[in-house]
């Protein structure tokens, strides 16, 4: 499981798995929760290059750390998003409340 | 194409939801869908089930020894729902000596299962997910966006909306006490799949067509495209359909 997340400062990537449901996403809240509360995480980058299905409980989880990342003034974004899985977080609403990139912007 | 159909029931617990998502999808293979509507029955099928398995039936926890004091990472920080640590009581303390800790995790139990049910006519797949849990108060505001019994739990209230957006029909009966059943199908446009009356349903480019060839003289009579058809066809009553049970034999109530 560390391999899911790099920290960097105070940016963190979550490397998402391939198949993000409820059973993964339930495992993955709670260890982003205590790690952002650890590490004094500012900003989360869900990486998506590895993930080809999600469905609402991962746009649950995406939504869930946004709030908590804003509660706590900082940010969270999504990289290396194929088509498919933008179509799944725009059906979410998600694509109005944080950025979406399709490669991973440079520097980070 | 023939009828087909498969049944399968499975515990209500959550390292399940992938099964359950590849077992549909590969049944519905033999339809020869494009790699995008595997991806919309699967998204719909896991909404499905992850419904069944949140809400159907209730939490039941299982107390477990563990030795030697407390563990690392305590169990009970933010997010962790499936087990709590709990420390002995007197009494095993007293039975176990030394210092023992229990944890107490989430099980199912064994009559709490989720049946999924598929069937396949022509080129409509059918899906049926069924629990016999706690059952559903008030289907109608279940449905609508947004709405969740579970907000603590980062549930974002999406489920039926996306079973709307990636099925053709969605149908969900209810009874409190009982159970629920989940029953969706999808209309998989096979290139060039021939109908029975001398409709044709092929690809043009990436658009899904629908012609209509006058058999005799083999030409195009008309052409429409066809945009997430809802199924049954406009105009095609379901009257042989029997609601929770099979087919009728060989009536499908668009192949007349």
């Amino acid at each position: 499981m560390d391999s899911v997340f790099t920290i960097a400062g105070t940016i963190m990537r979550i490397h998402l798995p391939t198949e993000v449901d409820h059973h993964v996403s339930e495992q993955l809240c709670g260890q982003i929760d205590r790690l952002v509360q650890r590490k004094h995480i500012r900003c989360i980058l869900f990486d998506f290059a590895n993930t080809t299905f999600m469905d609402s409980a991962g746009a649950g989880m995406l939504i869930g750390r946004y709030k908590t990342m804003r509660f706590m003034g900082g940010n969270v974004m999504a990289v290396n998003v194929s088509r498919r899985m933008e179509r799944i977080l725009a059906l979410a609403g998600i694509d109005k409340i944080m950025d979406i990139y399709e490669t991973a912007p440079s520097g980070l | 194409m023939h009828q087909n159909e498969m049944k399968l029931e499975f515990d209500s617990c959550s390292c399940n939801e992938s099964f359950a998502r590849v077992t549909v999808a590969a049944f519905m293979t033999q339809l020869n869908p494009t790699l995008e509507e595997v991806s919309d029955v699967k998204t719909a099928v896991s909404e499905a089930v992850t419904n069944s398995i949140i809400h159907a039936y209730g939490k039941s926890w299982k107390r477990t020894q563990i030795n030697n004091g407390f563990r690392e990472e305590h169990p009970n920080s933010v997010g962790d729902t499936d087990r709590k640590l709990l420390p002995a009581t007197e009494t095993e303390e007293k039975k176990g000596g030394g210092s023992l800790a229990f944890i107490e995790e989430k099980c199912v139990k064994k009559e709490e299962k989720i049946e999924i049910l598929c069937r396949i006519f022509e080129n409509v797949l059918e899906v049926e997910v069924r629990d016999t849990g706690c059952g559903i108060a008030d289907v109608k505001r279940a449905m609508e966006p947004m709405f969740t019994t579970r907000a603590e739990c980062d549930r974002a209230g999406m489920g039926f909306s996306f079973m709307e957006a990636f099925m053709d029909t969605l149908e969900v009966e209810s009874e409190l006490g009982k159970g629920t059943t989940v029953r969706m199908s999808k209309r998989i446009a096979r290139e060039n799949a021939q109908y029975t009356d001398g409709i044709y349903a092929h690809m043009e480019g990436r658009e899904r067509v629908m012609s209509v060839v006058d058999r005799n003289t083999a030409t195009m009579i008309g052409r429409e495209p066809v945009n997430n058809a809802r199924f049954p066809s406009d105009g095609c009553p379901e009257k042989n359909r029997q609601k929770g049970g099979a087919w009728t034999d060989g009536a499908h109530p668009c192949v007349d």
